[in-house]
């Protein structure tokens, strides 16, 4: 407990204090994690049980396209480490072209998995020119690839509709120096989910390929 | 390096819709919450009501000479609920009763009066702040309960009814053999209200870490607020696991995903092979076990300090006690397996759970220890609330006690699914949370209305609550013993329990009296809330900071956050002579720099407890 | 005077179920007797009364830290020690008793909504074979250990022998197994011409399996060795003659009566394991 002091809004508070904003989102990180980590745990028992995990009339997940995806969203993650270092300098429209980066990244991440989850439920073009639809009833690699993918792609839309806000508060002149705090929960967030996407790709995407 | 935050005194809404229906106010939300709860525990109690009138007379009772005497009819309701049948339960509504009964009970009655009503109301006046870290989030948890439980209760009215696969939703059954829509509505209910109890511990969490009063440092906080912070951390840990396994269990039920379903008939109904139902049951039990110290650990921690308010005596083993409900809170989350010893789980896991489990018994002997070690030599005044939070020593010792039967991973094969294990929870669960919450109600109901409750009716009242639910657990455990198993509509089918349907009959008689008994609660609080006596700041000379302000307090609890100099609990400081208590706001003894707490270390390393 | 009443014990294995039943009732009686006589001492020595003051200590000093070590000790090495190991070997004694008991009789059960189906081996000794029979009566011989594996069709249902102190959960995907030995017969039995007759015991389901759960309950017959052998008989008769049991109308379906079964030797997978491939067309539709 440093100071007994009060917290005055306009106080710029030094780099690093723990606000309740920011306390928050930790607990509420550490309790999302407890949810994405059901997900997961249930993707490797199911897989770990099953004696062919991807059944020969299914694809293999896209790795290059989702390789592509994933680099869009690291990118978007350090776009957003920019919109903060940016705010904590004072530099407002800089912050605003970066959260605009960041949005951007988040938004195509998601097209692309729109097309991604578009082309496997209506079946992809194989060598040998058929089509397999992989809807979620086709067993377990099916249902836990829509359920991941989409529990993250859950958090992505929250994400990126978070950013939006938070660029249109930007944009308005509502974001100053002193609220930097602000982006840097907003950042907690997104690193979040990109770490979790990290994961998500590994053990969804990588592993079968190899 | 934590700092310390506080609120501002904002000018309280006069509009009554923001002033009383979605208020900011962390004492109106907590007083909504109980409205909630009590609401809902008599709805649980309704539902009880029902399964021990149907197990009191099953249809294929025998009577003295033989014949079958059969149901009676549920009085009054039964005639409204299922006029086909005369009055008489049909074995659907057994399986929806015991299933809405025991959700009902755990999400929408018990952890909202304990967590929720008291939570709210009472971690700022005891830590010293305005109102909780985010007033708007702590409304927004009231009113993400409410259309929970407006699920739970119209699922009882959609086609098929309501949810009827028992309150842990075991796969296969909650899925295939599930078509209403009633599931649906349960499972949607559950995670939304688990959305709510994680905004809520979160916001519990963030108030207790950076919210408190100058002085109060985490070591000088009322165990009550240690209950509450650590069933806000296991709320915001464990109910994303089953929310996400409530998750798959609805894609399984409308998007046949297979996750938990499988099995012959679930390949005739489409499904691809390949499912796992003993995943759902790990991923039910890693919350499930949990949650049984989230509805429990309020109930400590009220006990403890209420024990020591009233035995006029410092708690015994301040530290102890904080880091027993600590250690469990760890052990909960390790020992979910014991609810699996006979589920096909490898057994080799059982060994371990097995170990895990029994290890739970010594924080809980510390417990009990520092109870009693805090009556010792006490001065123990016999009020409503004592009397309850001595009621809680008892039969959370028979209920803790039992627990080590069902641990045993070779006596589990005989026990399991037995109501031995039922009347075990109850006792844990039900019947010490249900006793705890009321002597809160007893002994914070001044501070929340201003006026006292009826002492000699609530005395009454915690004699008739105490033994008749005694007897009601006990029995199920008796039965339990003999073989009964749970769940089942109509125990006189098997003949080798006709020994226990007499004893059935007698549980079944106790609890209508601990119903029934609960209208002396209802008269109580009706009456004390508009004509008890007036309260006063402090009726019950105690010593946390909520009994420094006016009753009802103020909406910004504190025009000044006082300064914290003592441990909560100063009864009987032989330094002073004038009282034997001594506020935790009062100024330093002379002399004395510190109460002896005042050594305790400060709060950097409480997160550990995650 | 016993706390509790089990029912009448007919397993030559429950005994150490009961042992550790008592032991655990025992031990745990004394720590609520103890518990109980400071909560009511302590309620009328230390109440509320002109001239008595409490005494003030928090129970911090080196001697109240002892005191909870050796609680914590004598919690741990009295009761959590003993019962756990006791019932740890009672589970590896029920345990390794598996294989023996192979030796002996063996039984297929599958559970569904809301009966048992009972698979017992033809003269080849092999199940899933077309000389098996089904039934949904329980019938063994007594004094020879039963090892049984269960399988449920539709949801999880628990397959339970009160007297025998025997519950395994029957669960969609994986087969589960247990063993008992039987040391009392039942009431009734077979009669000459190889059918059941007379007062049985029972086989209950004792999870939550729907609507009908309460009614899942089949007769349990404990038989002396020579009637078993003939009511085996009588039924690979019949079965060869196949002769359908006089069931319901609409119970009549052969496929799923009949049509299931595994060879003996798919061992349970527990989960995290690899499972077999699936199932042939034929053998489980």
């Amino acid at each position: 407990m440093g100071h007994d002091k009060d917290h005055h809004e306009d106080e710029i508070l030094p780099h690093g204090t723990l606000t309740p904003g920011k306390f928050c989102m930790w607990v509420f990180l550490g309790s999302d994690a407890m949810g994405f980590a059901a997900f997961i745990s249930a993707y490797i028992v199911l897989r770990m049980a099953s004696p062919q995990w991807i059944p020969d009339t299914l694809p293999e997940p896209p790795v290059v396209l989702t390789g592509i995806n994933t680099f869009i969203l690291i990118c978007s993650s350090v776009t957003m480490v920019f919109a903060y270092q940016s705010i904590c300098q004072g530099k407002v429209r800089a912050m605003n072209n970066w959260l605009l980066a960041t949005l951007i990244g988040g938004i195509v991440f998601l097209g692309i998995q729109y097309v991604e989850w578009s082309h496997l439920l209506h079946g992809m073009e194989t060598a040998e020119g058929q089509w397999y639809p992989m809807t979620p009833d086709t067993g377990p690699y099916a249902a836990t690839f829509y359920a991941c993918t989409g529990y993250h792609g859950l958090h992505v839309t929250v994400g990126v509709i978070y950013i939006f806000v938070m660029w249109v508060r930007g944009m308005l002149g509502h974001i100053q120096e002193k609220d930097s705090s602000e982006i840097e929960i907003l950042g907690l967030y997104w690193h979040f989910v990109d770490l979790v996407w990290i994961i998500l790709f590994t053990i969804i995407y990588l592993i079968p390929a190899f | 390096m934590l700092r310390r935050y506080e609120h501002h005194i904002h000018e309280p809404p006069t509009n009554p819709i923001w002033k009383y229906v979605f208020s900011y106010d962390h004492k109106i939300i907590g007083i909504q919450f109980l409205i909630y709860a009590l609401f809902f525990l008599a709805v649980g109690g309704l539902l009880a009501m029902m399964i021990r009138w149907q197990l009191a007379w099953p249809a294929s009772l025998p009577g003295p000479d033989g014949t079958i005497l059969g149901s009676k009819p549920f009085p009054i309701l039964g005639m409204m609920l299922w006029p086909n049948s005369g009055g008489i339960m049909p074995p659907d509504f057994y399986n929806i009763a015991v299933t809405m009964h025991g959700s009902i009970m755990v999400f929408f009655a018990i952890s909202p009066l304990l967590a929720g009503a008291f939570g709210n109301f009472l971690i700022p006046l005891q830590i010293g702040a305005r109102d909780m870290a985010f007033p708007f989030l702590n409304m927004l948890s009231f009113w993400t309960m409410v259309p929970a439980g407006i699920l739970m209760i119209a699922s009882f009215f959609v086609e098929g009814g309501a949810a009827q696969s028992g309150w842990t939703a075991y796969a296969p059954l909650s899925t295939v053999a599930a078509p209403g829509l009633g599931q649906s509505l349960w499972l949607l209910g559950i995670i939304l209200a688990g959305v709510a109890s994680i905004m809520g511990g979160t916001n519990y969490i963030t108030t207790i870490i950076l919210y408190r009063a100058p002085g109060m440092t985490m070591m000088r906080l009322p165990l009550t607020i240690w209950g509450l912070f650590f069933t806000a951390v296991l709320n915001v840990l464990y109910l994303p696991v089953v929310a996400s396994g409530f998750m798959m269990l609805l894609l399984d039920r409308h998007l046949m995903t297979t996750f938990f379903t499988t099995g012959v008939y679930a390949a005739a109904e489409g499904f691809a092979p390949g499912g796992q139902v003993l995943l759902y049951q790990h991923i039910f039990w890693v919350f499930g076990h949990p949650e049984v110290y989230i509805v429990i650990l309020p109930a400590w921690g009220m006990v403890s300090d209420l024990l020591s308010f009233f035995a006029r005596k410092p708690a015994f083993g301040y530290r102890e006690t904080v880091l027993a409900m600590g250690m469990i809170c760890v052990l909960s989350t390790v020992v979910w397996g014991h609810h699996m010893f006979v589920s096909g789980m490898n057994p080799y896991l059982g060994r371990v759970f097995s170990m895990a489990t029994f290890m739970v018994s010594i924080p809980s002997a510390i417990l009990f220890l520092n109870w009693l070690g805090t009556l010792y030599k006490g001065s123990i005044r016999f009020t409503t609330p004592m009397l309850f939070s001595l009621s809680v020593i008892f039969v959370f010792g028979l209920g803790g006690l039992t627990g080590l039967f069902n641990g045993s991973q070779g006596l589990d094969l005989y026990l399991h699914d037995s109501y031995f294990v039922v009347g075990h929870f109850h006792f844990t669960m039900a019947a010490s949370v249900f006793l705890g919450g009321l002597g809160a109600v007893y002994f914070w109901f001044p501070k929340m209305f201003g006026r006292m409750m009826n002492e000699p009716l609530g005395k009454v009242h915690w004699l008739l609550t105490t033994i008749s639910v005694t007897i009601v657990f006990a029995g199920m455990m008796y039965v339990g013993a003999y073989g009964h198993m749970r769940r089942v509509a109509d125990p006189a089918v098997y003949q080798f329990l006709h020994p226990m349907l007499k004893v059935n009959t007698m549980v079944s008689m106790a609890a209508f009296c601990a119903f029934f008994s609960q209208a002396l609660f209802a008269a109580n609080l009706i009456h004390g809330f508009f004509a008890g006596p007036p309260a006063g700041d402090n009726p019950w000379e105690c010593t946390t900071l909520e009994w420094s302000l006016s009753s009802p307090p103020k909406p910004h609890n504190f025009d000044e956050i006082p300064t914290v100099h003592h441990g909560p609990f100063e009864y009987n400081n032989p330094e002073i002579d004038d009282k034997d208590w001594l506020g935790q706001w009062e100024p330093p003894i002379g002399g004395l720099p510190e109460a002896p707490e005042a050594g305790a270390s400060d709060d950097a390393g409480e997160e550990g407890e995650e | 005077m016993h706390i509790f009443q089990l029912p009448p014990l007919h397993s030559e294995w429950g005994v150490g179920i009961d042992e550790v039943f008592w032991l655990s009732t025992y031990l745990t009686g004394i720590a609520f007797l103890a518990v109980c006589a400071i909560l009511f001492g302590c309620c009328i020595l230390y109440r509320e009364r002109p001239g008595h003051r409490a005494a003030y200590f928090h129970g911090n000093s080196k001697l109240h830290l002892a005191m909870t070590g050796a609680l914590s000790a004598l919690v741990f090495l009295g009761l959590d020690y003993q019962l756990e190991s006791r019932g740890r070997r009672v589970m590896e004694a029920y345990k390794q008793g598996f294989a023996a008991a192979e030796a002996g009789v063996r039984v297929q059960v599958r559970g569904q909504q809301f009966k048992w189906y009972f698979r017992y081996h033809g003269p080849d000794g092999k199940f899933g074979t077309p000389d098996d029979f089904v039934t949904t009566d329980f019938v063994v011989p007594v004094d020879v250990p039963v090892a049984v594996q269960i399988q449920a069709k539709d949801v999880i249902h628990s397959f339970y022998l009160p007297f025998q102190r025997i519950k395994q959960d029957a669960v969609p995907g994986i087969t589960t197994t247990a063993w008992f030995q039987a040391t009392m017969t039942s009431p009734g039995g077979i009669d000459a011409n190889g059918e059941v007759h007379g007062e049985s015991y029972e086989v209950g389901c004792a999870e939550l399996c729907g609507s009908g759960h309460t009614n899942m309950r089949n007769p349990f017959y404990v038989v002396p060795m020579d009637q078993f052998r003939r009511w085996n008989e009588r039924r690979h008769q019949e079965e060869l003659e196949e002769e359908f049991f006089n069931m319901g109308e609409d119970e009549i379906d052969t496929d799923v009566f009949r049509n299931w079964g595994w060879p003996w030797e798919v061992r349970s997978q527990p989960l995290g394991g690899r499972a077999p491939r699936p199932a042939k067309a034929g053998e489980e539709s």
